[in-house]
């Protein structure tokens, strides 16, 4: 009987032990018995949403379910909206929602948040070789003043996007050439000719020609202008307007504008697209969504149309830049074990099927190398709308053979380029 | 293992030679009172329905979650139908008012399409307010008019106003984001509003039950708006959210019926308001759908659950079965099963034209999930029993072993003879019964010694019984006998008859209470006189 309950209380230790050690053994600070929950706010909404529900879905059912971590999406909004409510609770306004643990986030909203402290520092919770993976330029325009507060999960560019039906329908007419609208100078040029085509339809009024391009964002427009030409716009915070670029840019487009050859519209050139109402625009690749497969004119009849996507035109003589935009994600500070749980979500998220499956669905661009690799195999995991796949093609073209352009990261950039978009539609189209 | 089969080796063998031990015996009694306990434990389980407990369980556990979230989709739909009512009569004054102002009866509109436009930008601001302070996702307007009456189709075409809000799936209700699905670019640009990339100019009202239903049955009717508004089944506007729409007629004063106007229930917003907690079966979903008896039209209702499921969710028609245990089962077309409870959900006010058209709000997970799950419960505690039975048979062993050892350790004693030499074990009956033995022991063999030195006198009489009675000797006493005749010792017969000197002891005392001598001594001389006389016959 002794001898018994010796060797039973001797199984009993050894069960102690191995439970113990195999305790002490781990290193992550996750347990999936006690999942910690995340909240995530994003600004991925309407066709976008449900690409990003399934995949927060998907985590929570895999790598959430087997390492421990929940997480909640708590509010989708659209960018202006998250932006409003991110500076509301960094401020602590009154009535302001609490922080999330996570958030989409542009860098100069993200600045902000970091010089209050607010930011987890990303680079601790990512390994050198982890961080090799992604496009370096994503990478760096996170960082702020060496740190990598903003992580990136969905990049952007701007292309040209033309409605090859009319245009082709155009050019039939004109002899204008599609290669025209390489360059700024050809694309206006082909837009005075448009113009005057489109009056000449309707003989019986004069000056009812029709705008041929429109800009998403002018502002944009003349950052990268600038840059293409070797000069900067935004310097120290503020605009240079000196430049013989900008005055050589500015001149180019105001009369443009005057004659009625660009459009100006307070949305998105999308809508006059798909009215007919352009036929030309420049935007971010993950507008794409928006442009359908036809044209409503104003007395409902419809066309069925297909459009091309173009790289970005340059200005004569200049550099192949384009603009890089997106959102990345950021944490916020708090315990060391929802950071290391939320970098866990920002790795997930960022791999490369994962990755593939919300570009394919939504126009942005892969933020992997591998994923890059993929999308110019058009090696895609899930089908895709066509043209997504027309955009990803001409988007990894750029990658190759254009520079990037970011964007200073200062608070009032946002507010600077309205007042000064404002101020020159106003001017161009004032009598 | 070898521990166990040498165990069960040592029980059984033994058992088998020699009938069965005292440990045995023990053993199967502490076994046989186990194994009722057992049966009498499941038989109490099976009666007081714990196997059904997880059934149960999650039968109240389903009737909670879709009571809770039927009464709040009610409040919710009777809410939006509230503002529907209202915004339809704001939005016809308004229709009026502008009609009036452009010399057109409200039952030419249709020949008007001119003034469309105006209208539109005049509601619109309605129409963006009214949303902004519903629980809808979405609000329209549709006129009984269009744009180009030339056009094909032109009698299905409405033009019209849709808009949705962006933020309705959000938790938050100070932020708005209002996209345009359908309506004029022109007044849509005026209003600053952008377009949705399915964006179209006008509605396509073929069998669109959401505007037919309200204008044929506003039309000649003298009901209140309170009793004329329609809630669709599922509507699918190209590549966008399946939606529920709620329409209210646009009743001019002189009766035309307008169009209709109302607010609408995206899948998303549907999804994000009642989506079950998943707390019992994580694949429970919920579906809103028109309820016809016995057969769900489920491609006619809205889904909320987790979006991994919906390639399983019902979309076709589902028969419904009540089962036992109280739990519904569904099964599709293409068999699968389903199983959950649901409820009535009445959308409309009696004196309605469509108080028919009752719907069902149904819960339920994937039948063979609960089996699951169910099955999962039923094994716990079945597990937990057999558990306890091995433990229980271990020390059932190893306490029937502790508890004879006592009695083995006397019985040894006894065997070795050494019953001066017992140590008191603390236990009464064998401290009192050694005792006992030990006394008897030492009276025999003061006897026996007493016996020894008495000389011992011949006796005919005594011969003669001693003859006598050689033939009443049992044969293990007879065997004893012959062999104390041959000459044998007491040891030496202990050796040839493999026995012990206890058991030739105890034949000792019967030999000669039969044969009626004192001792070895006086029987080995009357058994020498037997041998010397020759036999008489």
């Amino acid at each position: 009987m002794k001898h018994t309950i010796s060797v039973l209380l001797a199984i009993c230790l050894l069960l102690n032990m191995i439970l113990t050690l195999t305790g002490c053994g781990k290193e992550s600070p996750l347990n999936p018995k006690n999942p910690v929950t995340l909240t995530l706010w994003h600004n991925y909404g309407g066709i976008m949403q449900t690409s990003m529900d399934q995949l927060v879905e998907k985590f929570n059912d895999t790598e959430g379910k087997k390492l421990g971590v929940i997480i909640n999406v708590e509010s989708v909004n659209s960018s202006s909206v998250l932006q409003e409510k991110l500076m509301a609770a960094a401020n602590e306004d009154p009535g302001a929602p609490h922080l999330p643990d996570i958030t989409t986030c542009y860098p100069k909203i993200a600045i902000i948040l970091a010089k209050k402290g607010l930011l987890a520092d990303l680079d601790k919770y990512f390994t050198e070789e982890e961080l090799s993976a992604y496009v370096p330029s994503f990478i760096e325009e996170g960082r702020m003043d060496g740190t990598l507060y903003v992580f990136p999960i969905a990049k952007s560019t701007e292309v040209l996007f033309v409605n090859q039906t009319l245009f082709d329908r155009f050019a039939a007419e004109t002899r204008v050439s599609i290669d025209s609208l390489s360059t700024f100078e050809g694309l206006l040029d082909t837009a005075s000719i448009y113009y005057e085509w489109t009056d000449g339809l309707t003989p019986d009024t004069e000056g009812d020609g029709k705008p041929f391009y429109m800009s998403d964002s002018l502002f944009n427009l003349m950052q990268v202008g600038i840059e293409q030409l070797g000069d900067t716009f935004v310097m120290n915070e503020s605009l240079n307007t000196e430049s013989k670029a900008y005055q050589y840019i500015y001149n180019l487009f105001h009369e443009a504008v005057e004659e009625g050859y660009l459009a100006v519209h307070k949305g998105y050139s999308s809508d006059l697209q798909k009215t007919g109402d352009i036929i030309t625009s420049t935007g971010s690749t993950a507008g794409i969504l928006y442009y359908g497969y036809s044209v409503t004119y104003s007395d409902n009849t419809k066309e069925d149309v297909e459009y091309s996507i173009l790289p970005y035109p340059i200005f004569e003589g200049g550099r192949k830049v384009a603009i890089q935009r997106g959102n990345g994600m950021i944490v916020t500070a708090s315990s060391e074990q929802k950071e290391y749980a939320a970098a866990l979500f920002l790795k997930w998220f960022t791999k490369m099927e994962h990755n593939m499956q919300f570009i394919s669905q939504t126009g942005y661009l892969p933020v992997t190398n591998e994923a890059f690799a993929a999308v110019m195999d058009r090696n895609y995991t899930t089908p895709t709308d066509e043209n997504i796949c027309k955009l990803l093609d001409t988007a990894v073209k750029m990658h190759k053979e254009y520079n990037f352009y970011i964007p200073p990261v200062f608070d009032d950039l946002d507010s600077m380029g309205k007042v000064w978009q404002n101020e020159f539609y106003d001017s161009a189209t004032s009598e | 293992m070898k521990l166990l089969l040498s165990i069960i080796k040592k029980l059984f063998l033994q058992n088998d030679k020699k009938g069965a031990s005292l440990h045995f015996r023990l053993f199967l009694s502490f076994i046989s009172m186990l194994f009722a306990i057992f049966i009498c434990t499941l038989i109490l389980l099976f009666v007081t329905g714990m196997f059904n407990a997880g059934t149960s369980k999650m039968l109240a556990s389903f009737e909670t979650e879709l009571t809770y979230l039927s009464s709040k989709m009610s409040d919710d739909y009777g809410n939006i139908s509230i503002r529907g009512i209202a915004l339809a009569e704001v939005v016809s004054n308004e229709i009026e008012e502008i009609l009036k102002d452009n010399y057109v009866r409200p039952s030419d509109l249709s020949d008007h399409p001119e003034i469309i436009n105006t209208i539109l930008n005049r509601v619109c601001s309605s129409l963006v307010s009214g949303l902004k302070q519903s629980e809808g996702s979405g609000v329209f307007l549709i006129l009984d008019a269009t744009v180009n009456p030339a056009l094909d189709n032109a009698g299905n075409s409405k033009s019209g106003i849709f808009l949705k809000n962006m933020e309705s799936g959000s938790n938050s209700v100070l932020y708005f984001d209002i996209r345009c699905l359908f309506g004029p670019a022109e007044v849509v640009r005026k209003q600053g509003i952008m377009s949705l990339p399915q964006w179209k100019m006008e509605f396509d009202v073929t069998d669109a039950s959401y505007y037919w239903k309200p204008v044929r049955a506003a039309a000649g009717s003298s009901k209140p708006l309170s009793r004329l508004y329609y809630w669709s089944t599922k509507v699918d506007f190209q590549d966008s959210d399946s939606v529920m729409l709620c329409s209210v007629p646009l009743i001019a004063s002189d009766g035309t019926v307008m169009g209709v106007a109302g607010y609408e229930v995206s899948s998303t917003l549907f999804r994000r308001r009642y989506a079950p907690s998943g707390n019992v079966v994580p694949d429970t979903f919920i579906k809103l759908l028109p309820n016809s008896g016995k057969v769900l039209h489920a491609s006619q209702g809205l889904y909320a659950g987790k979006y991994h499921l919906l390639p399983d969710v019902p979309d076709e028609d589902t028969t419904v079965y009540e089962s036992e245990g109280g739990l519904s089962h569904f099964v599709c077309g293409d068999g699968q099963d389903f199983k959950g409870v649901s409820c009535s959900v009445q959308f409309y006010a009696s004196g309605s034209p469509f108080t028919e058209e009752s719907w069902l709000m149904v819960l339920m997970a994937p039948g063979h999930d609960i089996q699951l799950i169910i099955a999962l419960k039923n094994r716990t505690i079945i597990y937990t029993l057999l558990i306890l039975l091995v433990l229980f048979a271990v020390s059932s062993y190893f306490l029937s072993q502790h508890y004879l050892r006592p009695i083995k350790s006397a019985f040894n004693v006894i065997k070795k003879d050494s019953l001066s030499g017992y140590s008191k074990m603390k236990i009464p009956e064998i401290d009192d019964l050694m005792e006992f033995l030990s006394t008897q022991d030492k009276l025999i063999q003061s006897r026996y010694s007493k016996q020894a030195e008495v000389p011992v006198v011949y006796d005919e009489d005594k011969y003669n019984y001693f003859i006598q009675n050689i033939e009443n000797l049992s044969p293990a006493e007879k065997a004893v006998f012959e062999l104390y005749l041959d000459g044998l010792t007491a040891q030496q017969i202990t050796k040839e008859l493999h026995l012990s000197i206890n058991t030739i002891k105890t034949h000792n005392r019967r030999i000669y209470m039969k044969l009626d001598v004192a001792s070895r001594k006086e029987l080995l001389i009357y058994a020498k006189v037997m041998k010397e006389k020759p036999k008489t016959t």
